[in-house]
């Protein structure tokens, strides 16, 4: 479906191109016609061709468009790297939501250096401050805690406004993985039961604040937390059991990484 | 509409657009505001039609042999533009509502009425009890049928106008009309759904291959709170209307669609049962208001044509 909006958003302003190409053609063969006629059809074809050739990178662009489109939807991540890498060299420009594929495949890939370069590409510049797509902000602040600066994804992910959701949870999750990698506990644990709060069911929110509640000598609302968390999702009991049990036996689970692929 | 040409369409996309702009102004008295849309490709939809027109008109005029005229392909191409421009102008008052001044200045969203009236009526909300069905294929089935909003009118739009131009601008000013109930509807009664307002109400996840690619796309050009009524079943059910009027065979193949269409609003958590009668009554409403408009349109257009034999004033 994605591909297919692609190819329409794409198809019209080609047919636009080629409808001026066309009346631009026939125009100059009419006016050059009253001379020589070979002239005339000269000028016609040379006009067309011109306009072909205009358009060819144009068009390959969006072939590379829409094969890394492809590729990231069956989650092919090196395949649409390659894909977008091909679509710069043609003079392509990924803003947007390619810039934001782009980084997802490049960070579900682990390139998460590359995945901020190709963020920090696709921004808007202007006075100031820049536009973007809050999902790509959220991608940015998320591969600045990967690449361990906690500092500056603190900082990208609090100038996110107005998200809802599943991205809301998200960003805040990433905020506090960033204060708990500082060392600063409790707001980790503000952040963490804030991302719980709008998805009640995601459990490295849970694990995290259990951790950080255990760490800090709030065992009991650790606990409760959990056994609360369980309550609500049954169905996460293989993961949950094991933390709660732990928990009850009076040990601090260990900091452990979840890995959040996203598409 | 006595000097100049103007019609229906343009008096009611003006009127709303006044109407946003004075809700702006008066939002806007308490700081700035900007509009923050980053693609518009939503209105590739629009001008694909028109795109197609225009090629069509092109070529015709490029291999068109001796016979062919500039003035009249320009005049071709420009009224194709002219018959087309209100939906285009439509969108963008829709876009609009993705500025700050509308997407921060709510104090309260209705959510919780809406809901209760639900509630009241059924005794559930349509969006939960759908949970039962929840299914990967269903979801991408219902992403697909949700995102018909945009494909269904341009196509058949386009079939209108080469088969009627009247019908054609009874099937636009509907829409217009349509959309400005919906917009007004976004202004006074602000809602953002189900999913956003009551996540805690759900226990099954939406997941599917096109369910989050496409929902991400649809969320990009889609008013922070466009709930009530739904749009999607508003300019569906008037889709399906005039694909009664367009054939027997258009109505038999767009009806399973526009059916989808209403049923994925619920499925996929963005609107309340009351925001679907809201959006059927909006139709309705839509489409008698055009018609009659288009009455007194043309009962002007008659009169004045009549006063200009009449004074003897007609100039060439």
């Amino acid at each position: 479906m994605y591909v297919f909006v692609l190819i329409v958003s794409r198809i019209v302003p080609t047919l636009f191109f080629a409808s001026a190409c066309l009346v631009a053609g026939r125009f100059a063969h009419d006016l050059l016609a009253r001379s020589s006629r070979p002239l005339a059809r000269f000028a016609f074809a040379t006009i067309l061709v011109l306009c072909g050739v205009a358009t060819f990178p144009y068009l390959v662009r969006l072939r590379h468009l829409v094969g890394a489109q492809v590729a990231f939807g069956d989650d092919r991540w090196k395949e649409t790297d390659a894909y977008m890498q091909r679509f710069e060299e043609f003079g392509g420009r990924a803003t947007g939501l390619f810039a934001r594929d782009w980084a997802v495949a490049l960070m579900n890939g682990g390139a998460f250096a590359e995945a901020e370069r190709v963020l920090l590409a696709g921004f808007d510049p202007r006075a100031g401050r820049v536009a973007a797509l809050p999902d790509s902000i959220l991608l940015l602040g998320t591969s600045r805690y990967h690449l361990g600066r906690p500092d500056q994804a603190i900082r990208a992910l609090r100038a996110l406004e107005g998200m809802e959701g599943v991205q809301h949870c998200l960003r805040l999750y990433f905020i506090g993985r960033s204060f708990d990698r500082l060392g600063r506990r409790e707001e980790a644990a503000a952040e963490y039961a804030g991302a719980l709060k709008i998805e009640p069911r995601f459990f490295p929110a849970l694990y995290h604040l259990a951790r950080v509640e255990a760490a800090s000598g709030r065992r009991e609302d650790a606990v409760a937390h959990t056994a609360a968390f369980m309550r609500l999702d049954p169905r996460q009991a293989p993961v949950v059991g094991p933390l709660l049990e732990a928990l009850r036996r009076g040990q601090t689970p260990p900091d452990r990484e979840f890995k959040i692929v996203q598409n | 509409m006595s000097r100049i040409d103007v019609r229906v369409e343009d008096v009611i996309a003006v009127v709303t657009a006044l109407a946003l702009v004075v809700v702006a102004g008066a939002r806007a008295l308490a700081g700035s505001f900007e509009l923050t849309a980053t693609d518009y490709w939503d209105f590739s939809f629009i001008l694909l039609p028109v795109s197609l027109l225009t090629f069509g008109a092109a070529l015709k005029y490029a291999i068109g042999g001796g016979t062919s005229q500039l003035s009249r392909t320009a005049a071709r191409i420009g009224s194709t533009f002219r018959d087309w421009l209100p939906f285009l102008f439509v969108l963008l008052l829709y876009e609009a509502l993705q500025a700050e001044v509308f997407r921060g200045g709510f104090r309260h969203d209705f959510d919780r009425e809406l809901l209760n009236i639900d509630l009241r009526m059924l005794g559930y909300t349509p969006a939960v009890t759908m949970e039962s069905w929840i299914s990967g294929p269903l979801t991408d089935l219902m992403t697909l049928f949700y995102f018909l909003h945009l494909i269904l009118p341009p196509v058949l739009g386009l079939k209108l106008y080469l088969q009627e131009k009247m019908l054609f601008r009874q099937f636009l000013v509907s829409v217009l009309a349509a959309t400005a109930l919906g917009i007004a509807g976004y202004v006074t009664v602000p809602a953002v759904g189900p999913a956003a307002a009551f996540p805690e109400m759900f226990t099954v996840s939406l997941d599917g291959a096109l369910y989050g690619s496409v929902g991400r796309m649809i969320d990009m050009v889609r008013a922070p709170r466009d709930v009530f009524p739904s749009l999607h079943v508003c300019l569906s059910a008037i889709v399906l209307w005039f694909s009664w009027k367009a054939g027997r065979g258009w109505f038999a193949a767009i009806l399973p669609l526009v059916i989808g269409n209403w049923i994925s609003t619920m499925y996929l958590r963005y609107h309340y049962f009351i925001d679907v009668i809201a959006g059927w009554i909006a139709a309705v409403l839509a489409v008698v208001v055009a018609r009659q408009l288009l009455r007194v349109e043309m009962a002007l257009k008659r009169e004045r044509g009549q006063a200009v034999v009449r004074t003897g004033l007609r100039t060439p």
